[in-house]
């Protein structure tokens, strides 16, 4: 298992543009994380200042690495901690709007929650990664692609 | 009798004494009984202010600002007569700020009057009780209309580097939820008022319970909420109302509209998604924060539990006499 603590491992506190997470990433790989060979990698937010699109573009990068490679075993997991808001529309803007691998470019209007729901599901089936996210707030976990 | 009154009063502004109050958030500064011809300088009589805090004393500025600057008239500051309130005024930028929006006069037949252009942090320790209250400079949002969201990227740069250090894991606050909240603030203050906006920061911390209070505002010089949502149902069409709508909408409808998600006057920019108003206010509701807005001729208290109908929004908006333009007030105990 692979985790990743964005504050207390690098001392970032703010990840709020495309810029901010390109410079992370590259930190990242500096630092030879995430490796292939891992399962899971785990992504905690903690003292974070994060926004949407920035967050996206991360959580993208990270989908993109526990994507099935040649020789290494499917079923994977993100697992994602975070704090904020903890209604499902804050998380799931914050985490995934912007996102390319999902194609989730606009926001949630009334009623579209559940296509969110299908597209992100679907995506993660056919790439073998199950997320789960984890709010400080919320009892249970989210566990996608929803069953 | 109305002559000697007038003529007693018509070159100076009186300025309100309690800048840490919300009570100043409704003193309106009038220009109506100055001279129009004879004096161009007016004295801004600031000799009674008592007390002060940034978070009151940017809104009060914004206001001053607002009610002044469109007449061709030169200002003359008239300092506060307590020392330590005056430093406080110079440290916080209040005099600069007002200096760089209106025609300052700082020299004349008698006097220089010096304004401090260097921000400080103004730190008052109460050593009895172990409490201390910081007052941050008045931050100036800068609105630039050929790269919109540079204020917005510089203040969320500043306040990460202010508010994370001095609350992060030492009070029980959720500080990135709050800078989280007051990002979305200033992004969408200068997405629809298109102008400077000034936001003020207080913080007072009980260094012996580790609790404290922070309180901030947030002011512009645009039309807000209110005026944004009517001018937009002018000219654009809303699925379930009729073109003429606007003409009949009160505030608690505008607002009630804009606290719609996915609701936006913006259009479709691509770094404007219409979340902005709900997410203030799912932020605030689950931070505990009690925050509020003067809006047109109103006061509103955003945060309450109200739902968001007309009947909600009716409830918690308080009628004023006459415009004080726009702004956030946010106070959280943690």
């Amino acid at each position: 298992m692979t985790k990743i603590n964005v504050f207390d491992d690098y001392e970032i506190n703010a990840l709020c543009s495309r810029e901010d997470v390109d410079a992370f990433i590259k930190r990242l790989k500096d630092r030879g994380v995430p490796c292939l060979i891992e399962n899971e990698i785990v992504i905690d937010f903690d003292g974070c200042v994060a926004d949407y699109d920035a967050t996206a573009h991360l959580i993208d990068y990270l989908l993109n690495e526990l994507r099935p490679h040649e020789g290494h075993e499917a079923n994977k997991t993100l697992t994602v901690k975070m704090n904020g808001s903890s209604k499902k529309e804050f998380i799931y803007h914050k985490l995934f709007l912007g996102s390319s691998i999902f194609g989730l470019t606009d926001k949630i209007r009334d009623g579209e929650m559940d296509e969110w729901d299908k597209k992100i599901s679907n995506s993660l089936l056919a790439n073998g990664i199950t997320m789960c996210i984890e709010h400080n707030k919320l009892n249970n976990p989210i566990i996608l692609p929803q069953r | 009798m109305d002559e000697l009154i007038l003529r007693r009063d018509k070159n100076i502004v009186k300025i309100w004494p309690y800048l840490d109050d919300l009570s100043s958030f409704v003193y309106s500064y009038r220009v109506g009984h100055l001279s129009q011809d004879l004096n161009r300088v007016v004295n801004l009589d600031f000799s009674k202010v008592k007390r002060i805090n940034s978070s009151v004393a940017a809104f009060a500025l914004l206001n001053l600002c607002r009610a002044l600057n469109s007449s061709g008239r030169v200002y003359r500051i008239v300092m506060p007569e307590d020392t330590a309130i005056m430093h406080t005024m110079q440290n916080i930028c209040f005099f600069s700020i007002l200096s760089d929006k209106l025609r300052v006069n700082t020299l004349d037949l008698f006097q220089e009057c010096h304004i401090n252009r260097e921000p400080r942090f103004v730190v008052e320790h109460d050593e009895a009780r172990n409490i201390r209250t910081t007052s941050f400079p008045i931050y100036t949002i800068r609105y630039d209309k050929n790269s919109e969201r540079k204020g917005y990227k510089e203040f969320s740069r500043w306040v990460l580097a202010k508010l994370h250090p001095m609350l992060f894991r030492k009070y029980d606050v959720d500080v990135v939820m709050l800078i989280e909240l007051m990002n979305e603030m200033v992004k969408n203050t200068q997405d629809h008022a298109q102008s400077d906006a000034l936001l003020g920061l207080t913080i007072t911390e009980n260094l012996d319970s580790r609790t404290g209070e922070l309180a901030f505002s947030c002011g512009d010089f645009g039309i807000g909420i209110h005026g944004t949502v009517l001018n937009y149902l002018r000219v654009n069409e809303v699925k379930g109302l009729s073109p003429d709508a606007w003409r009949s909408f009160s505030i608690a409808d505008s607002y009630q509209m804009a606290f719609t998600r996915g609701f936006s006057t913006y259009g479709n920019k691509k770094h404007n998604k219409g979340l902005g108003l709900p997410t203030i206010l799912d932020l605030a509701r689950e931070l505990g924060l009690d925050l509020s807005a003067l809006d047109t001729q109103a006061f509103l208290l955003i945060d309450d539990d109200g739902q968001n109908t007309h009947a909600g929004w009716r409830q918690r908006i308080f009628s004023l006499d006459k415009s004080m333009g726009f702004g956030y007030y946010g106070r959280l105990k943690f």
